[in-house]
């Protein structure tokens, strides 16, 4: 077990370097630097600023030196919000960046993981019924139709017609505020684990050994949560672990659709304003929450699979 | 009594392309302590027949007939009710070690939860009971290899497991499906002294399914012979091995390679069976039988019944042809 976890620790490390190197490239391979805004500034303010942000040195000073910054747990300084460090926008001492994207994703996972994994099982236990056919169709529509539409849609509904709830922003993060957004991202997810549950406990009911457990004469029930659960759990969970991360990194167009000061409006204002080092940082971040995540499902794997364990 | 009356057996299989009669009209009987072979080519219903006996048939079966065990009608019967005999009193092992054992679960856990649930054993108790019956299949160190899981074993250590658990119980009918079929020649022998030796101590009665003429000689007392589904002739050993009457047997019989007889291409039986959704009028065999006549295309075909609850399916008169 140890060793595992030491093997897949160093193998994470190259794994992160290249991402920093590529993501490194592709935004300073963008055209213009962050301070050509509407506002003229005279070439002397621009050289000096260029300067202080180390933008004058060739590119590979500038990548030895982030990396070298990154080492020290520095995402470096916002090149809009001026004066700023990235460390502080993305983990604000107030409300905000990765603790509002924090709480939404943990909300929105504690309600799709079980609701998926369960309306997923009876889905796949009663297949071809009524309700097998809804979470299929459900998957088919929350799949093609984004959050982009429905965040709107309920908006319009449940703010603008009914009042019943906020149009948007996080409040103190009550529940009026965090309900609707939590809901949509629920909506988006949940459907996308019930579907790849119901597949893997269809495949896992048709196996030669659950035919054996019927032979064994065991009841339904000890058929279902002694045999079939763990095999059926197997691909949600590699499932979930990539999914909590992207959730994570910014639902991006959620936070845009409610006004959340999350980390995903963060990354869309970096992106306009070419802040290299905001959204560098961001990138990084995420990749690092990916690998994280992944990471935590191959352990959970160990104790799914005993073939892995040997 | 027979501790296993079928009659009149039917199982079909509703598909997209209509109907498969998987078996048809299907009717033995399997007496206290006998072995019963069932033979015949891939796709002739031994395997949905037993599977029919288990009540493990897929959901788009339809099955009709009787199946008695014990006196107990399996047909038509709760899934409770069905549990309470599976994995008891009748118990089955399959073709496939390799898939057959849950690979998630320990050997132990699978094995004692049998009689936990059957006999109401205790842990304690139903451990050493299932590292008693893994000796009796010969499995070295069984002690301490009940705790492994499914995959730190070999094919026919698989084998061996599946059929310890099948006999946990000690089951009035074993039902052994294939149970050679995957495994490698040196491992079948093993394995069937072993399920010739259990039949022998536990005093049991088994229906073991082959397509092999030789498992059937070694350990059967009688022999069904089963083609597109229906069972055209039952008899015993000798009779079936030295007397066969039925032309389906004899040409199966006839296909069996010897050693002693040098031959430039091995025999086989001419043509394909036919297609289960849509079988022939008359006799089954029709299409690639020898002595096939008129009378074979259309209409019912004669049982012929002679002593010792030996029977064929066939218009054509003894000594005829």
């Amino acid at each position: 077990m140890i060793k595992f976890i030491i093997k897949r620790m160093l193998i994470a490390i190259p794994t992160m370097l290249t991402i920093i190197f590529l993501v490194f490239l592709l935004v300073h391979a963008t055209p213009g630097n962050p301070f050509q805004g509407e506002r003229a500034l005279s070439p002397e303010v621009i050289k000096q600023l260029l300067h202080q942000y180390r933008l004058d040195l060739p590119l590979w000073k500038q990548f030895i030196l982030y990396v070298n910054d990154l080492l020290h747990g520095d995402f470096g300084l916002s090149y809009k919000f001026l004066g700023q460090s990235i460390n502080a926008l993305i983990f604000p001492d107030y409300v905000g960046g990765f603790w509002v994207t924090l709480r939404l994703a943990v909300y929105a996972m504690i309600f799709t993981v079980p609701l998926g994994i369960v309306f997923g099982c009876y889905a796949g236990l009663y297949r071809n019924s009524w309700f097998d056919r809804l979470v299929v169709t459900c998957n088919m529509f929350f799949s093609a139709v984004p959050t982009i539409v429905t965040g709107p849609l309920f908006v319009f509904i449940l703010a603008v017609l009914l009042h019943v709830l906020p149009a948007s922003g996080w409040g103190d993060g009550d529940f009026k505020h965090i309900f609707l957004p939590v809901f949509v991202l629920t909506l988006a997810y949940a459907p996308t684990v019930a579907f790849v549950t119901r597949g893997s406990i269809i495949d896992v009911l048709n196996s030669n050994f659950i035919r054996t457990a019927r032979a064994k004469g065991l009841p339904t029930k000890s058929i279902i949560f002694k045999h079939a659960i763990k095999p059926t759990l197997i691909p949600v969970v590699s499932l979930l672990g990539p999914m909590f991360a992207g959730v994570l990194v910014g639902a991006i167009v959620t936070e845009q659709v409610f006004a959340l000061p999350g980390l995903g409006i963060l990354t869309t204002n970096g992106a306009t304003n070419r802040d290299y080092n905001l959204v560098l940082g961001i990138t990084i971040f995420g990749s690092f929450l990916t690998i994280v995540f992944n990471f935590m499902v191959d352990i959970l794997y160990f104790f799914l699979d005993p073939k892995i364990k040997q | 009594m027979p501790i296993l009356e079928v009659k009149n057996l039917n199982v079909s299989f509703k598909t997209i392309d209509g109907i498969v009669k998987a078996v048809n009209d299907v009717s033995f009987t399997v007496e206290q302590g006998e072995v019963l072979g069932i033979v015949g080519e891939s796709g002739s219903g031994k395997s949905q027949t037993v599977l029919g006996i288990m009540g493990l048939l897929a959901s788009n079966s339809i099955v009709s007939g009787s199946i008695k065990f014990l006196g107990q009608e399996l047909i038509g019967v709760s899934t409770a009710a069905l549990n309470k005999v599976r994995g008891n009193k009748l118990s089955i092992i399959f073709q496939d070690p390799m898939t057959s054992l849950n690979p998630y679960l320990t050997i132990k856990s699978q094995m004692t939860e049998v009689l936990t649930l059957h006999k109401g054993m205790s842990k304690r108790d139903a451990l050493a009971e299932s590292i008693r019956l893994l000796d009796f299949v010969r499995i070295p160190e069984a002690k301490e290899r009940v705790g492994l899981y499914p995959h730190e074993f070999s094919g026919g250590m698989r084998q061996r497991v599946m059929i310890a658990m099948a006999l946990l119980c000690r089951p009035e009918l074993l039902i052994a499906d294939e149970p050679t079929t995957a495994l490698d020649v040196t491992v079948q022998a093993q394995i069937l002294q072993i399920l010739r030796d259990l039949q022998t101590e536990f005093k049991m009665s088994v229906v073991i399914i082959t397509h092999d003429m030789g498992v059937v000689a070694n350990i059967c007392d009688r022999v069904n012979v089963m083609y597109a589904g229906r069972l055209l002739e039952s008899g015993s050993i000798d009779n079936i091995f030295f007397d066969a009457k039925h032309p389906y047997t004899q040409a199966l019989l006839n296909s069996i390679p010897s050693l002693d007889h040098q031959v430039e291409k091995l025999i086989t039986i001419p043509g394909e069976p036919p297609n289960l959704m849509s079988l022939p009028q008359g006799c089954v065999f029709q299409g690639r039988c020898e002595k096939v006549h008129n009378d074979c295309c259309n209409g019912d075909i004669m049982v012929q019944e002679f002593a010792d609850k030996r029977f064929m399916k066939c218009n054509l008169a003894l000594g005829q042809g």
